[in-house]
């Protein structure tokens, strides 16, 4: 047996079992595994098909004068085959070198290093900047919604809310309640209310599109919802109640004895009168120079479907109709 | 989680997926290869409902032992899509895989290995299904390209480098110079023909039938390309068509040889015809190199020396060369980013 042979059979066992790298180089490997055998460079150039340069600078371990490093491990495999030689003990000798010399791996070419930079990959330092934007986006969000969040968190400062939330259910009846919009602004003199009732805070409402909703129409919708306003209206006479219980003097003054209503139509104007018990005082269409007088327990709950062809007094005091800004309907409490 | 791409894209790892006909291996940057698990999806149906019952090594154990109501399914074929919708069941599957770890569902961008000769068609059904399949960016690079890359050639110089991608489904030959494919061919011929060669080849001479998994099995064992002195034999089981109860017998190389020379036939004819068509500059630089073998088919024993003989230059095995394709397309997104590489798309 070959002196190389026998140097490769004894190393086959370190390698397996520790993996260590061979000291000696494939060049000489290879070359003394062919002289012993006998064999011409010309006769294996033939056979592996491999040029007679590259074999013999493979021999003397002189890689730069061959190809990347996939083909001279490649002639490397079919030459220790040839030679029966263990490919990858010889292959292992090559890796111990070439890891000695810079890798000639894959290489872009300088002309191509400025040519379309495409977007930059996410980089690893993603957490910190996506946590820390999370918490930004938080600190923002309580400056702009603070109030709310607090509102929310604590129940004791819910009353301003809710009267903000009421004014939306009376809209679903495609009236605006012209005292619920009241409601949202202070009332500094409780005892001017029967006369301000019909007064709308125009700047308000137009700020709020909750407010001021697009379907409210003409008279023909609000018969089909006066049962239902009805319900909604009560509901709103308990909360208003509840708000404004400085009025309760006034109203029990006002309770005392029934209350006069005195409407003159200037067009055609549909009408829903309600007294404070809910019951209909009149409901219907008038035409254009009528009046029309209704006695009955104060407050008046009223819908006109024409507000500005209307004038209205109660027990002789004139009450002022003015619709939101482009509406006619009107719904008002009177009498509060 | 329903969340936009982008941001789950923050998440998720770039990806490259070579999408064989045979096997799906997926390369994450700076991880390696993190899967390589065989292309077949196994599908349950229920109520006329269809359920993934398993994916990958699970359900190729399941091919051709399947009861009525699964079918184990190979959704692609030569290369290409076959059935799409399990193919994107199946890069689901495999994403969501390679992101075990991950708090969300990933949205990667993700380069796909294409073969070279596909058509648009084609080419829109495979960035259609890893876009279905949760990927945020598909861009395509073209097989042999990938190879060549991942078998460490020195693409972007100007000189010619040739590279055949022998696959489950078809062998990608291409000649590839300064970053770009200079002439490229593809054949459908792959591991696949050789196994079904060698299914034919033991109906006819041994009366029996085998199955596919049989055949890879013996293409594996005692397959080879070139005859040599060293002959290897094999115990196979098969259903004997006359008898009609299974019979075991025994094959040797030399018969699987003589199996795979058809389809060995095809691959030699293209690799011979891809190197009368290279231009000349080009040619002379393959004949001093050598050509580089890639692909699952490259480990058919001897092939390297059958090509060799047969073109007279030296051919070799690049190293791994199941993995080439995935590594090459994974090296290939690395520098996709700062570079411009010839990429069939963004």
């Amino acid at each position: 047996m070959s002196n190389v042979a026998e140097h490769q059979a004894s190393n086959t066992d370190e390698q397996n079992s520790s993996a260590s790298v061979p000291v000696i180089s494939p060049g000489q490997l290879l070359r003394a595994a062919r002289v012993d055998k006998g064999f011409e460079l010309t006769r294996i150039s033939e056979e592996l098909k491999i040029p007679e340069s590259k074999l013999s600078a493979l021999e003397s371990d002189d890689f730069s004068k061959l190809a990347s490093p996939t083909f001279v491990k490649g002639y490397i495999r079919a030459y220790s085959r040839y030679l029966d030689l263990d490919v990858d003990f010889v292959v292992r000798a090559y890796d111990s070198l070439a890891t000695e010399t810079p890798e000639h791996d894959y290489i872009i070419p300088q002309q191509t290093m400025r040519l379309e930079p495409v977007e930059k990959p996410f980089p690893e330092w993603r957490w910190p900047i996506v946590i820390g934007a999370i918490i930004l986006s938080l600190v923002v969000a309580y400056i702009l919604w603070g109030d709310e969040i607090k509102a929310m968190i604590d129940p004791s400062q819910q009353i301003p809310k809710t009267e903000v939330q009421v004014a939306p259910s009376a809209i679903d009846d495609t009236v605006v309640d012209s005292d619920l919009i009241d409601d949202i602004t202070p009332i500094p003199n409780p005892f001017e209310t029967s006369d301000q009732s019909g007064v709308i805070d125009f700047s308000q409402a137009n700020e709020d599109p909750e407010l001021t909703p697009d379907s409210i129409d003409g008279g023909s919708e609000l018969s089909s919802d006066a049962v239902s306003s009805d319900s909604a209206s009560t509901s709103n006479d308990n909360l208003t109640a509840q708000v404004q219980h400085p009025v309760d003097s006034f109203k029990s003054l006002l309770a005392s004895g029934s209350s006069k209503l005195s409407f003159v139509f200037q067009e055609d104007c549909w009408l829903d009168v309600k007294d404070s018990d809910g019951r209909t005082l009149h409901v219907g269409l008038k035409s254009s120079g009528e009046t029309l007088t209704l006695t009955g327990q104060a407050p008046f709950t009223v819908m006109l479907g024409n507000a500005r062809a209307a004038t209205l007094q109660l027990n002789g005091e004139p009450v002022e109709l003015t619709p939101v800004l482009g509406r006619n309907t009107l719904r008002l409490q009177v009498g509060q | 989680m329903l969340m936009p791409k982008r941001l789950r894209g923050m998440f998720s790892n770039d990806l490259s997926i070579d999408l064989g006909t045979a096997n799906t291996l997926i390369y994450v940057r700076d991880r390696g290869i993190v899967l390589d698990e065989p292309s077949v999806v196994a599908i349950r149906t229920h109520n006329g409902h269809k359920i993934v019952e398993a994916v990958g090594v699970e359900a190729k154990r399941m091919l051709g032992r399947t009861p009525g109501n699964i079918t184990a399914i190979r959704p692609l074929k030569d290369g290409v899509i076959a059935d799409f919708q399990v193919t994107e069941k199946m890069l689901q599957h495999f994403i969501k895989k390679v992101h075990e770890n991950s708090w969300f569902q990933p949205s990667p961008r993700v380069l796909v290995c294409v073969p070279c000769l596909s058509t648009e068609v084609e080419k829109r059904a495979i960035r259609e299904s890893a876009l279905g399949a949760g990927a945020r960016e598909v861009r395509l690079i073209e097989e042999p390209m990938a190879a060549a890359i991942g078998a460490g050639l020195r693409v972007e110089e100007a000189s010619g480098s040739m590279v055949v991608d022998i696959g489950g489904g078809t062998t990608e030959i291409a000649i590839i110079s300064l970053n770009g494919v200079v002439y490229s061919d593809s054949v459908r011929i792959g591991g696949d023909r050789f196994d079904e060669a060698i299914v034919n080849y033991v109906r006819r001479n041994y009366g029996s039938v085998i199955g596919d998994a049989t055949a890879e099995r013996i293409k594996q064992e005692v397959g080879c390309a070139y005859a040599s002195s060293e002959v290897r034999e094999i115990d196979v089981r098969g259903r004997n068509l006359a008898e009609g109860v299974p019979r075991s017998f025994t094959l040797n190389s030399d018969e699987i040889l003589e199996a795979l020379q058809e389809p060995l036939a095809g691959i030699v004819q293209a690799v011979k015809s891809a190197l009368e068509q290279s231009p000349p500059e080009l040619a002379s630089d393959i004949a001093e190199s050598g050509i580089v073998l890639t692909g699952g088919g490259a480990l058919l024993r001897d092939i390297d020396r059958l090509l060799s003989e047969e073109t007279g230059l030296p051919v070799i095995v690049a190293e791994d060369p199941l993995t080439c394709v995935a590594r090459g397309g994974g090296r290939a997104m690395e520098f996709m980013d700062t570079h411009r590489i010839d990429l069939l798309s963004s």
